[in-house]
């Protein structure tokens, strides 16, 4: 596997665990639900980055772009719409002062939506399905 | 940004990159480049408004429907719900349909739901963007 791929897959791994982490701390103030939303996103986006790297040599220049590679790519493309869930989850909480994510909801963008993305790209690579 | 231009040649082709990723060709003399650009990103944003539109028709989950553009294209905006996981995902849908009228085409599609903005989602539509009309009131 290359070792650009092995990059993808390390830091999508680092930011699930993040997230995870982050929803694990009971208490925390503020809240940290839409960052949840934001790591788990970029974690997605690594993981798609691995794939695309590995399979293709493609290295997509924006979130536009990614998001086409993951609709026109058999391997992944399944688990598009968990993507663009993310994804719109990720930006809103990125740039809309006024959006705010309830802990389930947050707690389902990384259990179900990036568990989703993660092990589409792990059956595409051919690696093992995550057991989180 | 790169726009794509190219000139092959005196009275050749001129392909153009629209904004929107579609090459389109045309015949024309220079100057008219920005507005066949132009002329072409805005036929593409409509249609893809109205084929939205047309799909979305009389769903009442969504209840409205805007368009913007950004560096990366344009942007798709539904204000929609408060809607449940199932719903939300349901409209992501609205994706496949379409990527499958407009390939290559870059631009993205964000249901902005509800359920998340305690005091309406409409703040949550990029500012600038134009509400394309999705039934008759």
């Amino acid at each position: 596997m290359d070792p650009r791929t092995v990059n993808h897959l390390r830091t999508g791994q680092r930011n699930r665990d993040l997230a995870r982490a982050l929803l694990a701390q009971p208490g925390l103030a503020p809240t940290p639900w839409e960052w949840v939303a934001v790591v788990a996103f970029y974690a997605a986006v690594h993981y798609v980055n691995a794939y695309l790297w590995e399979a293709a040599r493609i290295a997509p220049v924006n979130h536009t772009q990614r998001r086409a590679r993951v609709n026109a790519t058999r391997a992944i493309r399944r688990c598009r719409h968990s993507y663009d869930r993310l994804q719109t989850a990720g930006y809103q909480a990125r740039y809309d002062e006024e959006f705010a994510l309830a802990e389930h909801v947050a707690g389902r963008l990384v259990t179900v939506e990036l568990r989703a993305v993660e092990a589409a790209v792990m059956a595409a690579l051919r690696l093992p399905a995550p057991t989180w | 940004m790169d726009m794509g231009f190219r000139h092959p040649g005196s009275g050749g082709a001129l392909t153009v990159r629209s904004l929107y990723g579609r090459r389109e060709s045309c015949y024309g003399s220079p100057g008219r480049e920005v507005d066949v650009i132009a002329v072409a990103a805005t036929e593409t944003r409509q249609e893809m408004g109205r084929v939205l539109a047309e799909a979305i028709g009389q769903d009442p989950a969504v209840n409205e429907l805007w368009v913007s553009e950004n560096y990366d294209g344009l942007y798709f905006w539904l204000v929609a719900g408060p809607l449940d996981d199932e719903d939300e995902l349901r409209l992501y849908g609205l994706y496949d349909l379409l990527d499958e009228r407009f390939p290559g085409i870059d631009y993205q599609l964000h249901v902005l739901n509800e359920r998340h903005y305690p005091n309406g989602a409409r703040p949550g539509v990029l500012h600038g963007a134009d509400r394309v009309p999705l039934r008759a009131s």
